[in-house]
C-alpha cells in the first residue's frame, strides 16, 4: 500500500471524525433563518389562527360553535358600517393598480429617458418614499389648514380647505386618496426606473435605428421588459386593500367614511378581544390569497419572461 | 487568513444563534423590586417619582418605574407572559374587565379590606363610585372581586384665563345663559372665547365634558346610570340602540348638543379660526398667549399646556370653572374625566403583595397630596375631605379651582361594566356611537348638522349597526 493511499485514508477518517468549521458555520447560518421562520412566522401566525377559535376572553369556543367568529365576520358584512369599510378598502385596489401604477409607469419612463430636469423630478417623486408617513401626513394636512400654503390660494375661490379632512364633507376620503396617490407614485417610480435601467442599451439603440417611436418603444419594449416589476407592483397594489391603515388614521382619524379593513383590524387589536381582528385578518387572507395568486398567474401570461 | 476564517466563522455563527435563542427566553424578575409601568400623558411623571420614593422610604421596598405612552397596547403581552416585567400598570383604556375575566389580574380584595399607612380603612378612603366600578364579577370563576383601583377622579369643562376675566370685569358664568352673554362680550373685546382643536391629533372630544354635565343635569344621575347599562326598553342588550332614540332616552343629550350648537356651532366667531382643522398645539398656544379666554379641557390642562410651551410657567392665573348650569336653581355637575383610569396588578407578578401594599400607600394622605402637587391639579380617586389642601390651594389657583369643583359639585361618571362597553371600545359607543362626533362637522357645515339632523343620524347609525356591537360583546 502506497503512502499516498494511507494518507488519503487518514484524511477521510479525520473528515468523518470532525465536521469542518465551515460546515458548522453553514449549518448555523441555515438554522438561524429556519428558527426565525419557525418562531417569528409560524409561531406568531399559528397563534393568530388559534385565536379565531376563541371567545373574547380568549377561552376556547365550545365545539358546537367553534366557527362562531367566522360566522360573525360574515354576519357583520351586512352591517352598513362594515360594508362601507370593505368598500373603502376596495378603492385602494383601483387607486393603487389602475391609477397610481400606470401614472408611475409614465413618470418612470420619462425619468429613464433622461428628460430635462429628470434628476429634480426623481427627487420630487422619491422624497415621499423616504420620509415617514407620520411626517408626510402632517405636512400634507398642514398645507390645507389655516396658515398653510394652499389655504389662501383656495380661499380666493371661496373654498375653505380647513374643512377638507372633516367627516361629512365628502372631501375627506378624496384627501386620503390623493395623499396615497402622491406618496405611492414615488415608491412605484423608484422600482420601475430600477427595472428599466436593466434593459440593455443595445436593444434600445437598435430599435431607435429601426425608427421605433418613443410611444412604440414604451409599449412594445419597455413595458414587456419591465413586466415582472409591473406584476410585482400590481400585486403590492392589491395588498393595499388590506394593508392601508396609517394614512386614513393619521389624516382623518378613525371615521367611517375613510375606515379600511387594515384600520379596523389595527383598532380592534389595541383592545383585548383579539379573536375579532384575528378572524377578520384570516378571512381576508383566505379570500385574498387565491385572488392574488390568480391575478399573478394571469399577469404572467401577458408577456413571456425574458432574461437579459 | 483562511485558517483564521475557519476558526472565526463558527464562533460568529454560535454567537448569532445564541443571541437568537436568548431572545426567545424570558427574563426572570428580581423579586422584591416593585416595577410599575404607567401612561406618560397629561399628568407627567414627577408624581410617580415622588410617591415611589416616599413609598420606598416608608416600606424599604425598591420601586422601579417606566413611563410609556403606548402602555395600552403592551399590557396584554405582559399579562399573558410567564412573568410580567411589571407588577402594576397605571393607565386609561385598560381592558381590565376582560383581563379579570381571563384570570390575568390579581384579586385586590385584600387591598380594599386593608388599611393605609395612616391607619384608615382603605375602603373608607376610596370614593363610593370608584369602589363600585372596580368590583367585577368574573365570568371565569363567577365570583365578584375588586380587580382595580381607580387612579383619578378628575374634572372636565372650561379652563379659563382668570386674569383676563378680572381685567375685563367678566364674571365667571354660573348658568348657560350667562355663558352665552359672556361669549358675546369676549368676542366684542376681540378675544377668542374658546380655543379648541379639531385637526391633527384631534381633541374635539373635550367638548364632550360640558355636554355630559348638561346632560347629567337635565337627565338626572339615576337615568344616566341606567342609560350607561345600554339595555333596550325590553331589558335586552339586543335592543340597546333604544338608548339613542332622540325622542326617548337620548332626548336630554340632544338638548345638551343643541346648547352647544346654539353657542358654538352657529357662532364661528366664538372659536379660533377654523377650529375644526386646528392642531392641539395651536389651540394651546392661543390660550397660553392670552388670545383665547377659555379652552375646553380635562383636569390635566395646566400641566399639558405648560409642557407644550416648553414648560414655561403661565403668566396668568389659570382656573377651571364649574360648568355653568342649564338652570340657575340646579346643582353643579362634574364629569369625572379620567375616572376610568386604572391601577391593576398582574397576576403573574412575583411581587403581588408588594404591589398591593403600594396601592394601599397610594390611598395615604401623603400620596394624595403629592399627586395633586406634582401633577398640578388632578386629584386621585380617594377621599380628600379630611386632607388639608389649604396650602396647595393657596399656592396654586388651578389646584384650588379643581378642589372646589370636586368638593362642591355632583360628581358623576359614565364608566360602566355593561358588556356592550367592555366588548367594544367605550369611545365607540358612548355617547357618540361609532365614535362619530359632530363638533367638527358642524363647524364645517352648521346647516347640515342641526340637532335634529345629527340625532336622526345618530339613532339610525345605532339601530343599523347595533348588531355588530352585540356580536363583539357576545350578547343577544
Amino acid at each position: 500500500m502506497s503512502t499516498a493511499v494511507v494518507n488519503n485514508k487518514r484524511e477521510n477518517k479525520a473528515r468523518r471524525r470532525f465536521i469542518k468549521p465551515t460546515t458548522i458555520f453553514i449549518i448555523l447560518m441555515l438554522l438561524y433563518p429556519c428558527l426565525q421562520f419557525a418562531i417569528m412566522w409560524f409561531g406568531v401566525n399559528i397563534n393568530s389562527i388559534l385565536l379565531t377559535f376563541k371567545d373574547r376572553y380568549l377561552e376556547w369556543l365550545p365545539i358546537d360553535s367553534l366557527f362562531k367568529n367566522y360566522v360573525n365576520v360574515f354576519e357583520k358584512m351586512s352591517i352598513p358600517a362594515t360594508k362601507q369599510m370593505y368598500l373603502n378598502s376596495l378603492v385602494y385596489l383601483v387607486l393603487n393598480c389602475f391609477i397610481t401604477l400606470p401614472v408611475s409607469l409614465f413618470f418612470a419612463y420619462f425619468i429613464f429617458k433622461k428628460i430635462y430636469m429628470g434628476g429634480v423630478f426623481k427627487v420630487v417623486y422619491y422624497l415621499p418614499s423616504v420620509l415617514p408617513t407620520v411626517i408626510l401626513t402632517l405636512v400634507y394636512s398642514s398645507m390645507f389648514n389655516t396658515g398653510g400654503l394652499l389655504y389662501p390660494l383656495f380661499a380666493k375661490f371661496g373654498i375653505n380647505t380647513a374643512n377638507f379632512f372633516v367627516q361629512g364633507t365628502g372631501i375627506e376620503k378624496w384627501m386620503v386618496w390623493i395623499f396615497c396617490f402622491w406618496t405611492g407614485i414615488g415608491y412605484d417610480v423608484m422600482l420601475l426606473t430600477a427595472g428599466m435601467a436593466r434593459i440593455p442599451n443595445d436593444l434600445l439603440e437598435s430599435a431607435k435605428m429601426d425608427g421605433v417611436s418613443p410611444i412604440k418603444e414604451f409599449f412594445h419594449i419597455i413595458i414587456p421588459l419591465t413586466w415582472p416589476t409591473i406584476t410585482t407592483l400590481f400585486i403590492f397594489g392589491m395588498m393595499g386593500v388590506f394593508g392601508t391603515y396609517l394614512q386614513p388614521m393619521l389624516l382623518t382619524g378613525t371615521i367611517d367614511s375613510t375606515k379600511t379593513i387594515g384600520l379596523q383590524i389595527f383598532n380592534d387589536s389595541q383592545g383585548s378581544a383579539l379573536n375579532n381582528p384575528a378572524t377578520m385578518g384570516l378571512v381576508c387572507t383566505l379570500i385574498a390569497t387565491p385572488i392574488v395568486l390568480g391575478v399573478r398567474a394571469l399577469l404572467n401570461h401577458f408577456f413571456k419572461e425574458v432574461n437579459f | 487568513m483562511k485558517k483564521n476564517a475557519k476558526k472565526i466563522l463558527p464562533i460568529i455563527g454560535l454567537m448569532v444563534l445564541s443571541g437568537a435563542l436568548a431572545a426567545c427566553g424570558e427574563d426572570d424578575r428580581e423579586p422584591g423590586v416593585l416595577s410599575i409601568m404607567f401612561y406618560n400623558g397629561g399628568y407627567g411623571d414627577e408624581w410617580v417619582k415622588e410617591i415611589a420614593d416616599a413609598y420606598a422610604a416608608e416600606s424599604g421596598n425598591m420601586v422601579d418605574y417606566v413611563a410609556d405612552s403606548t402602555i395600552a397596547s403592551k399590557v396584554e403581552a405582559q399579562l399573558t407572559s410567564k412573568n410580567s416585567e411589571y407588577d402594576i400598570f397605571i393607565s386609561h383604556d385598560l381592558n381590565w374587565q376582560s383581563y379579570a375575566n381571563r384570570g390575568l389580574l390579581a384579586n385586590l380584595d385584600d387591598v380594599y379590606n386593608g388599611e393605609t399607612i395612616d391607619g384608615d380603612k382603605f375602603m373608607d378612603r376610596v370614593l363610593p363610585n370608584a369602589a363600585q366600578l372596580s368590583y367585577f364579577k368574573s365570568d371565569k370563576d363567577g365570583e365578584a372581586h375588586y380587580y382595580k383601583v381607580c387612579l383619578t377622579q378628575g374634572a372636565g369643562g372650561f379652563v379659563y384665563n382668570a386674569d383676563l376675566f378680572k381685567e375685563h370685569g367678566w364674571e365667571v358664568p354660573t348658568t348657560y345663559a350667562e355663558l352665552t352673554s359672556l361669549c358675546a362680550e369676549i368676542a366684542e373685546a376681540n378675544i377668542i372665547p374658546f380655543a379648541w382643536a379639531g385637526g391633527g391629533d384631534t381633541r374635539d372630544y373635550y367638548w364632550d365634558y360640558p355636554l355630559y354635565e348638561w346632560w347629567a343635569e337635565l337627565d338626572g344621575l339615576d337615568n344616566l346610570k341606567t342609560w350607561s347599562e345600554l339595555k333596550g326598553k325590553d331589558g335586552t342588550y339586543a335592543n340597546g340602540f333604544d338608548n339613542f332614540d332622540p325622542d326617548g332616552k337620548f332626548k336630554n343629550f340632544k338638548q345638551a348638543y343643541k346648547m352647544w350648537y346654539d353657542l358654538v356651532g352657529t357662532h364661528p366667531e366664538y372659536s379660533n379660526e377654523n377650529a375644526q382643522g386646528a392642531t392641539l398645539d395651536s389651540a394651546q398656544y392661543l390660550f397660553y398667549s392670552g388670545q383665547a379666554a377659555m379652552i375646553p379641557y380635562g383636569q390635566w390642562a395646566k400641566h399639558e399646556i405648560k409642557k407644550s410651551q416648553g414648560n414655561k410657567e403661565f403668566n396668568f392665573e389659570v382656573r377651571m370653572m364649574k360648568t355653568p348650569r342649564v338652570n340657575a336653581t340646579s346643582d353643579y355637575y362634574n364629569f369625572m374625566v379620567g375616572f376610568g383610569d386604572s391601577m391593576i396588578v398582574a397576576k403573574n407578578s412575583p411581587n403581588i403583595e408588594i404591589a398591593k401594599d403600594f396601592l394601599k400607600f397610594m390611598a395615604s394622605k401623603l400620596a394624595c397630596r403629592t399627586f395633586v402637587e406634582k401633577a398640578q391639579g388632578p386629584f386621585l380617586a380617594f377621599d380628600y375631605s379630611d386632607i388639608d389642601m389649604s396650602d396647595l390651594c393657596a399656592k396654586d389657583s388651578y389646584v384650588d379651582s379643581m378642589y372646589k369643583i370636586l368638593t362642591e359639585t355632583k360628581n358623576f361618571t359614565l364608566s360602566s361594566n355593561s358588556p356592550i362597553i367592555t366588548g367594544n371600545s367605550d369611545i365607540d359607543i358612548q355617547p357618540w356611537i361609532g365614535n362619530n362626533r359632530y363638533y367638527k362637522s358642524c363647524m364645517a357645515n352648521p346647516s347640515e348638522n342641526t340637532p335634529d339632523l345629527v340625532f336622526e343620524k345618530v339613532y339610525n347609525y345605532a339601530r343599523d349597526n347595533w348588531r355588530g356591537y352585540c356580536l363583539n360583546a357576545e350578547v343577544e
